[in-house]
């Protein structure tokens, strides 16, 4: 894949991709986990593969090189991400990055058609071909409890990867840890972007796909942040259909003349607020902001019509745990209990779309 | 057919077929005048529908030959036979309950209502809505409007019309199947007048049913199948209804009796 | 009754209106004449109580509330109605959402790969849609596998397609033409402002299909196809050619529904489409047609199409979250058949 991207060192963007995934961490640190997170950022930077200008670097290069050496470690990707969805297309392209890197093979199951029970026939498939390690997305936390402990219990490591099992530590699955986005942060983080832009008096949130736990969650961080400063806001359930839900949000814009923010929990919705607005001749007197990454956002931000979007980096879900089985199989390094590994929330605005956009184009956002 | 206007219509002479082992016709001879209707009779399995199917040129004979006014003919496909003048109303009426009476009057063939230029044709309503009403007339039943559907027409109402759509193109002969078995008295009747009708038109009429009561008050001849072969032939009025009954029932030592058969 | 069956034919006919003279017989005649009647009711009444409930006055009555709710109705309503031809006929097309993503995805996705002209673009679409309703067909009446799993199969198959072909990334045109104003261009002022002329184009195609539907032999063809399908080939009726024609009639709607949103939007995302296929069934069985085929109605499905919009809008106008959405067309699919049913019972008529 990365050959394809002659002008860019795939090393180079993926230290890059490294090194925003640090920040991340850090920012996870303020938000205050406990003593025990605050060990990690140490750990974590004397870990990372060329992350940091020190001594370490050469040591842990020296480690990778021997892990590819006499590596032929096999990874199993258990994931409800679809082949042909855009954004599990960059998920692959960081385990196949990754796969070079370490020397790895990842064997990648994808669930094609969402559904617990073929999820799981999916994840007992995995298991029982004893890999050196599985990262999974914990579709459904207690239809994978059992699979799960009883592999862990057999001694194969477990990263949860893209959707986290959301109890308590004590309860929660014991994997190494969680590599993936913060949905309900996304919400938050947007909400306080757009308050930068100027105060919010009645806004509204746009799900495209009712009941699906992640937007939902978008759509809660949102609320709840924008109601600490006395805001109004709304969700505005859509249709799929462009047709419709362009007109859906049309008619809502028309019932509720006063709103000044709009957030589409996804490309879509947003996208077709933006049209929304411009036939009704309200371009650029609301606020928009959308989830996730397509190049067209990236323009409309640039043109100056949508604020901001959110990056999850998903390219470094599929990179990181191939990373940080190999480091844990060769030489048991683990993070400290409950530090989970946030890769996004990344915000996305004016100041860094173009930057961004470089990154989308090489197939690693 | 002015030329052979004076020979029979159809000359049924030795039709046998087998399928596999099973003789469905050993040997059926019948011969069916012009203007007339001929009572087909034979309890199940008497052979009636392949001898049907046989006419309608769904397969050919094995042995024997069918002479269609004093010409041997085979029909190779239905196609054949509708062309020669056959037509067929089947028991299960190849009716469409929920169309309008008229729609159903003019399936495949709704040349006959059409107007229009070249591909360019539509159904003229109201010429539809005449024709249809002509042929219902025509054998004797008057209908309240062509635009009902046939689901609401009783059962009698229902095989008149299909009596009167085979009836409608002119044909020679009309094959009826079992017209009258799921029928009460009086809408049996009713049928029974719309076959005479068609005869009042000048078409040959093959009346197949398993029920002399039925066939008896319009039929002008009286075939008697029963195992496969032709038992008896005879006009109407030299055997009581009864007698008939039991021919069908009791088979061909009966008719031997009778004095049928004497001759193979 | 007695007078009429003796009398001439001409003078019956002439004397039919006057035996409809009580108004009962004649409202009843209106009620139960046409499958299409009950939508039509339906719809009427449903404008009046959102009219009425939608809060804020005059919201679901004004221009944009009317101009949104026909752009949705027309490009529903074309699917939906060529929909219903094919389920009068007796079969089922679920594949359309699929082909209408596919379809509408071509065009720019052939103008941005292949630097092809959009006029081109356009007809190699046109020639892909054609040649899905054809294999849709073609399995159909080849195999004889019920339409519902054939299409239900294409549905996934043309999905994925799609999926695969565009990796999940939505496709643009970034071009000004004049195929796009015929389809979806919007009025842009005077007294239709901000009305699309796709409702032209739903307009057109009601007519057209309701005039094949009545007054040729292929519609005759199509009622009995689905009606009896024995019946119908004793009778002659080419029943094979006439499913294969309108799974290619499917199609091809689909492929117009789509274009009309890919001149509006500029942009076709991979998930267009997705869902469409139970929206046109249900606007079409709330629109009369009946789900065993043989019995429908092109203008009712029209109707369906608006009702399922009206909800959408006036839901939305209402201040009622369209979580209910789902609700009011789920109770409205029940409530039509139930309607059509006893509607039907005292006189089922086509």
């Amino acid at each position: 894949m990365s050959e394809n991207h002659e002008p860019q060192d795939p090393d180079a963007a993926i230290e890059a991709a490294l090194e925003r995934a640090v920040s991340r961490r850090t920012l996870l640190r303020g938000a205050a986990l406990g003593s025990a997170a605050l060990a990690t950022p140490a750990l974590l930077a004397g870990c990372d593969v060329g992350g940091d200008d020190n001594g370490n670097k050469e040591a842990a290069n020296t480690a990778a090189q021997a892990g590819t050496a006499k590596s032929g470690l096999t990874f199993y990707s258990v994931t409800h991400g679809e082949s042909g969805n855009v954004f599990w297309a960059i998920y692959r392209n960081g385990i196949r990055d990754a796969e070079k890197k370490y020397g790895a093979t990842v064997k990648d199951l994808p669930l094609e058609n969402f559904a617990v029970g073929a999820y799981v026939d999916l994840l007992n498939q995995a298991i029982a071909a004893k890999p050196d390690g599985i990262y999974a997305t914990i579709l459904d936390q207690n239809a994978v409890d059992k699979p799960l402990r009883d592999a862990i219990a057999s001694g194969i490591p477990v990263i949860a990867v893209n959707v986290p099992d959301t109890r308590p530590l004590a309860q929660r699955i014991p994997y190494m840890f969680y590599v993936g986005g913060d949905e309900e942060g996304g919400g938050r983080l947007t909400a306080q972007r757009q308050l930068k832009e100027g105060a919010v008096k009645h806004a509204v949130c746009i799900i495209h796909e009712p009941g699906h736990t992640g937007l939902e969650a978008r759509c809660r961080g949102y609320t709840a942040e924008l109601r600490k400063g006395g805001a109004k806001v709304d969700k505005l359930p859509s249709s799929k259909d462009a047709t419709q839900a362009t007109e859906q949000i049309k008619g809502f814009l028309q019932k509720n003349t006063d709103i000044d923010a709009i957030f589409g929990v996804g490309p879509q919705p947003a996208t077709f607020a933006l049209t929304a607005l411009d036939e009704l001749g309200k371009k650029g007197q609301v606020k928009v902001s959308a989830y996730d990454m397509t190049e067209d956002l990236l323009t409309e931000i640039n043109g100056g019509n949508l604020v901001s979007t959110i990056d999850q980096q998903q390219y470094l879900q599929g990179y990181e745990p191939v990373h940080w089985l190999t480091l844990n199989i060769q030489h048991g390094f683990v993070l400290a209990p409950g530090v989970d590994m946030l890769t996004g929330p990344a915000l996305v605005d004016k100041s860094n779309a173009d930057k961004v956009a470089e990154g989308v184009k090489a197939g690693f956002r | 057919m002015s030329t052979n206007g004076d020979r029979p219509l159809v000359e049924a002479k030795g039709i046998a077929k087998n399928f596999g082992r099973i003789e469905a016709l050993r040997k059926v001879d019948f011969t069916l005048g012009r203007a007339e209707v001929l009572g087909l009779l034979g309890d199940n399995g008497a052979g009636k529908s392949t001898l049907i199917k046989i006419l309608t040129g769904l397969f050919p004979p094995d042995k024997g030959e069918i002479q269609w006014e004093g010409e041997t003919v085979h029909f190779h496909s239905p196609r054949d036979a509708y062309e020669k003048g056959v037509a067929t109303v089947y028991q299960d009426l190849a009716i469409v309950d929920l169309m309008a009476i008229y729609r159903n009057v003019f399936l495949g063939r709704e040349e006959a209502i059409t107007k229009g230029l070249g591909p360019f044709r539509w159904i003229d309503r109201k010429k539809a809505h005449e024709q249809a009403r002509k042929a219902i007339s025509d054998i004797g039943i008057d209908i309240r409007d062509p635009e009902e559907a046939l689901a609401r027409m009783s059962g009698g109402e229902r095989q008149s019309i299909a009596i009167a759509r085979a009836a409608y193109f002119n044909p020679k002969l009309l094959i009826l199947d079992e017209p009258t078995s799921a029928l009460s008295l009086r809408q049996t009747e009713r049928v029974l007048k719309s076959v005479d009708e068609a005869r009042n038109k000048g078409i040959s009429i093959i009346f197949i049913t398993h029920n002399v009561y039925h066939v008896y008050p319009i039929a002008d001849r009286f075939v008697i199948l029963s195992h496969g072969e032709s038992i008896a032939e005879f006009p109407k009025g030299k055997h009581s209804r009864d007698e008939v009954a039991e021919l069908i029932v009791t088979g061909k030592e009966h008719a031997r009796k009778l004095g049928y058969g004497t001759e193979s | 009754m007695a007078l009429d069956e003796q009398a001439p034919l001409a003078e019956r006919e002439a004397a039919r209106p006057a035996r409809g003279g009580r108004w009962w017989t004649a409202t009843r005649g209106l009620l139960t004449g046409r499958p299409e009647t009950g939508a039509l009711f339906g719809a009427a009444v449903m404008f009046v109580i959102f009219a009425f409930i939608a809060p804020s006055s005059d919201t679901f009555t004004s221009r944009i509330a009317l101009s949104g709710l026909l752009s949705i109705t027309a490009e529903l309503g074309i699917v939906a109605m060529a929909v219903t031809l094919l389920m009068i006929a007796g079969h089922f097309d679920l594949s359309v959402g699929s082909v209408l993503g596919f379809s509408s995805f071509i065009v720019p996705y052939l103008m941005l790969e292949y630097g092809y002209s959009i006029w081109v673009a356009a007809l190699i679409a046109v020639g892909v849609a054609i040649s899905i309703g054809l294999i849709n067909g073609m399995l159909v009446v080849t195999t004889r596998i019920p339409s519902f799993i054939v299409t239900l199969g294409t549905l996934l198959i043309w999905r994925g397609v799609l999926l695969g072909i565009s990796g999940g990334e939505p496709a643009h045109v970034e071009q000004e033409s004049i195929l796009f104003k015929i389809f979806s261009y919007r009025i842009e002022s005077g007294p239709f402002r901000g009305y699309q002329v796709s409702v032209l184009w739903f307009i057109g195609v009601m007519v057209v299909l309701t005039f094949v539907l009545l007054r040729t032999r292929f519609g005759n063809w199509i009622f009995a196809s689905g009606g009896n399908e024995r019946s119908a080939r004793s009778m002659g009726v080419p029943a094979d050619r006439v499913w294969l024609v309108l799974f290619v009639l499917t199609a091809i709607a689909a492929f117009l529904s789509g274009l009309i949103q890919v001149g509006r939007f500029n942009v076709v995302e991979a998930t267009r489409g997705q869902g469409y296929e139970l929206q046109a069934i249900a606007a079409a069985v709330i629109g009369g047609a009946r789900l065993n085929g043989g019995y429908g109605s092109v203008v009712g499905a029209g109707l369906g199409a608006l009702m399922i919009a009206m909800i959408q809008q006036g839901l939305v106008l209402s201040g009622i979250a369209s979580y209910w959405l789902q609700v009011a067309v789920g109770a409205l699919i029940i409530g039509a058949v139930i309607v059509n049913q006893v509607l039907g019972r005292s006189r089922p008529q086509i």
